[in-house]
């Protein structure tokens, strides 16, 4: 399919962009920086493009959904949603140091679903659980959670690779430590969104609003350790390295639960 | 003695507590994912071996989120979540009426002045300082007039309204458990039933019955599955109402909602013949399951009590129970090999026929008195989570008071719990009035 042969270039086009800011992390030369910022940008388009695409081509062999549906599309939605985001936080925001360490894991995840022969890149139609409205905002929700959370990861990696020093290009501690909260305080109100609409959909598909089921499960245990995190910088006031390492036990929780539960466990989310 | 009760109280309203719980609660159900819930007996032996699997079904592992100690930690939860919540809620509640902070918290100030009139200045600084999502307060204090600009107090109640929510949510869970239930029904087409069969071992009637009119099975061309479907009618004394399930499309009828769940091929009858030692044929006729047949002219009845329509590999086969006169014995016959009873050596042969099949319908009833209450609480919990965010946006504060010829204005500004970036937001803040006022 042309939309799956797109997005492997894409996935070597981030992957040059990547290059990029490690040759601006070396060499400090903004170019370098400013060049892989213009390659994230167009293939950011391109990425998107080959969604809506790989959206047309499902009409046009007869089954026609979104492209939303199976672990292939997952991942490449997840890699453009981490994208998107490290766009915002460039352009809107500003930070410009994010590129080296957000930019990988795009490339990583679209690596993973283009190259591995283990992913089943076809279109296939819809089974019966999966017919239905709740499939977009779920899966969208879910994913957008994910993205915030690594946003989140990542910083408190880079606090934590930081240490005690001070100047260079990164920002200061308090600043990375604060976007580390920012990325729980979004990623918090999408992962509960997410968990609610997959409760609805549940309950109009199995009967059951929640049924234990290894997935739901892992989403509950991320989000009571998300909740934890909160509670530990509200109530009593964590900052630093222990929030940092908190969130990054956050990370490895969505990590299981997107990945983890599918290669360890079974359950019914067979599908994703 | 009042010590102690003051101690305990304290420590069930802590958040030490609360994360004590919420570890506990994430290990056990971690553990419960990885050894996997309500498999069959011999799944668990196969994987961990007998002893292993003897202490986990007594440790109630295999169902973690049944348990008893599982449940009391919910329950533990919901004490602390309440307490905790009674401890803070009231004073977060009454600082909706108190005014906003003194001026002394503001970090971050600038001094204008502009060359236009008090009245002028005034309805500028209202347009620049207005946000969306905060309120805008306009004072005059003698000769000043203060605008303010901070976020609506309301969304101060975000943590409230998620603990509340957290508990309608478990409240509501438990309603359902202790006055609901959820089970199974097979129902063959054709077939009328009101039997509902809960984790295989307790049986619940309804007040009413299905019946199911039509099963249909649909497929894509590459064989995947597209739709289950069960034509039902639900028979409520005189009344009777048609619908249809298929899955994410559930029916509901007196508070009792149905899911189509699974599916299959149920034996309908069977038709057996009986032989003589010559091989004449002395009975055939058709026999439903668990029903006995008495053979005309003998004194002897059979029963079959067993059916499988592929049985050992061998194809459909039926277990017979056959009680001769004071004799009774079983005896297993097979469609595909006709001859098999033969080498019992017994007097008569029992030769199966024919094995009839047809399609079943698996369907999900359940009740749940709890579930608007859980549901109000999924709905109010997504809310509350949004509140936080407009929470930490910071106050703006100008100060406008009128000099000889010129106003003067006083900019100040105090981040919330985000403080990355607000003194961008302030800059931006004191440019636009610099700009469109002096």
């Amino acid at each position: 399919m042309l939309s799956s042969v797109i997005l492997s270039w894409v996935t070597f086009s981030y992957g040059a962009a990547f290059i990029c800011f490690i040759l601006n992390w070396m060499l400090k030369k903004d170019t370098a920086r400013t060049l892989g910022e213009i390659i994230v940008g167009i293939s950011f388009v391109v990425h998107l493009a080959a969604i809506i695409l790989r959206w047309i081509e499902s009409y046009r062999i007869g089954i026609g959904h979104i492209p939303l549906t199976n672990f292939y599309e997952s991942l490449i939605f997840f890699s453009l949603v981490i994208t998107f985001i490290y766009l915002v936080l460039r352009f809107v925001f500003r930070y410009t140091f994010l590129g080296v360490f957000m930019i990988p894991l795009s490339v990583l995840t679209l690596a993973y679903a283009s190259l591995s022969p283990d992913v089943d890149q076809s279109i296939r139609p819809l089974i019966p659980a999966l017919q239905s409205n709740w499939l977009t905002v779920h899966v969208m929700t879910c994913f957008l959670s994910y993205a915030s959370f690594a946003f989140s990861f990542v910083v408190a990696v880079i606090y934590l690779f930081k240490g005690k020093r001070k100047g260079g290009s990164l920002p200061n501690r308090e600043t990375l430590d604060e976007l580390i909260y920012r990325g729980i305080l979004a990623g918090m109100p999408l992962l509960t969104i997410g968990i609610i609409t997959g409760a609805f959909w549940a309950h109009f598909a199995w009967g059951s609003y929640w049924s234990w089921d290894p997935k739901e499960t892992w989403s509950l245990i991320t989000w009571i350790v998300y909740a934890l995190f909160l509670h530990a910088r509200l109530i009593r006031g964590w900052r630093g390295t222990r929030s940092a390492v908190l969130s990054i036990v956050g990370f490895f929780c969505v990590a299981f639960t997107f990945l983890g539960v599918n290669f360890v466990l079974s359950g019914l989310h067979s599908y994703l | 003695m009042n010590q102690i009760i003051k101690d305990t109280v304290d420590y069930l309203s802590s958040v030490r507590l609360t994360a004590v719980i919420l570890i506990a609660v994430a290990v056990l159900a971690a553990i419960g994912t990885l050894v996997g819930q309500n498999s069959l007996p011999e799944e668990y032996v196969m994987r961990f071996g007998h002893t292993a699997y003897r202490v986990l079904s007594l440790l109630s592992v295999t169902d973690i989120y049944h348990s008893v100690y599982f449940n009391a930690l919910l329950m533990l939860l919901v004490v602390n979540i309440t307490l905790c919540t009674l401890s803070f809620a009231p004073k977060r509640i009454t600082a909706l009426w108190k005014k906003p902070a003194k001026e002394s918290g503001y970090p971050f100030s600038e001094s204008l002045v502009s060359s236009r009139a008090e009245d002028e200045v005034l309805g500028g600084v209202v347009k620049s300082v207005r946000r969306p999502l905060c309120r805008t307060t306009v004072t005059s204090r003698g000769a000043e007039t203060v605008v303010v600009s901070a976020p609506h107090p309301v969304f101060s109640l975000g943590a409230i309204i998620v603990h509340i929510s957290i508990l309608i949510i478990i409240i509501g869970g438990l309603i359902s458990s202790l006055f609901g239930f959820s089970g199974d029904m097979v129902i063959i087409e054709g077939g009328i039933s009101r039997e509902v069969v809960i984790d295989r071992k307790h049986l619940v009637m309804l007040d009413f019955s299905v019946e199911l009119n039509r099963f249909t099975f649909d497929r894509y061309a590459d064989g995947t599955p597209r739709e289950y479907r069960s034509d039902i009618t639900i028979i409520d004394g005189e009344n009777r109402t048609d619908s249809s399930l298929t899955v994410n499309h559930p029916a509901k009828h007196n508070g009792v909602r149905f899911y189509q769940t699974s599916f299959g091929m149920e034996m309908d009858y069977a038709t057996i013949e009986i032989l003589n030692r010559e091989g004449k044929s002395i009975f055939t006729g058709d026999a439903y399951w668990s029903i006995p047949i008495t053979v005309p002219g003998r004194d002897m009845t059979f029963t079959i009590v067993r059916n499988s329509s592929e049985f050992m590999d061998l194809g459909p086969a039926v277990q017979l129970l056959v009680t001769d006169g004071k004799e009774q014995y079983d005896l297993w016959s097979f469609v595909n090999y006709p001859d098999f009873d033969r080498e019992r050596d017994g007097d008569l042969v029992f030769v199966l026929k024919n094995y009839h099949e047809v399609p079943y319908s698996g369907i999900t009833a359940v009740k749940e008195p709890g579930l608007g209450l859980v549901f109000a609480g999924f709905i109010l919990i997504c809310i509350g989570f949004l509140f936080p965010i407009a929470s930490s946006m910071g106050r703006f504060s100008v100060r406008v008071s009128p000099g000889a010829k010129t106003t003067e204005i006083i900019v100040q500004g105090a981040p919330g719990k985000l403080k990355v970036g607000f003194d961008a937001l302030f800059k931006r803040l004191v440019d636009g009035i610099r700009k469109s006022l002096c």
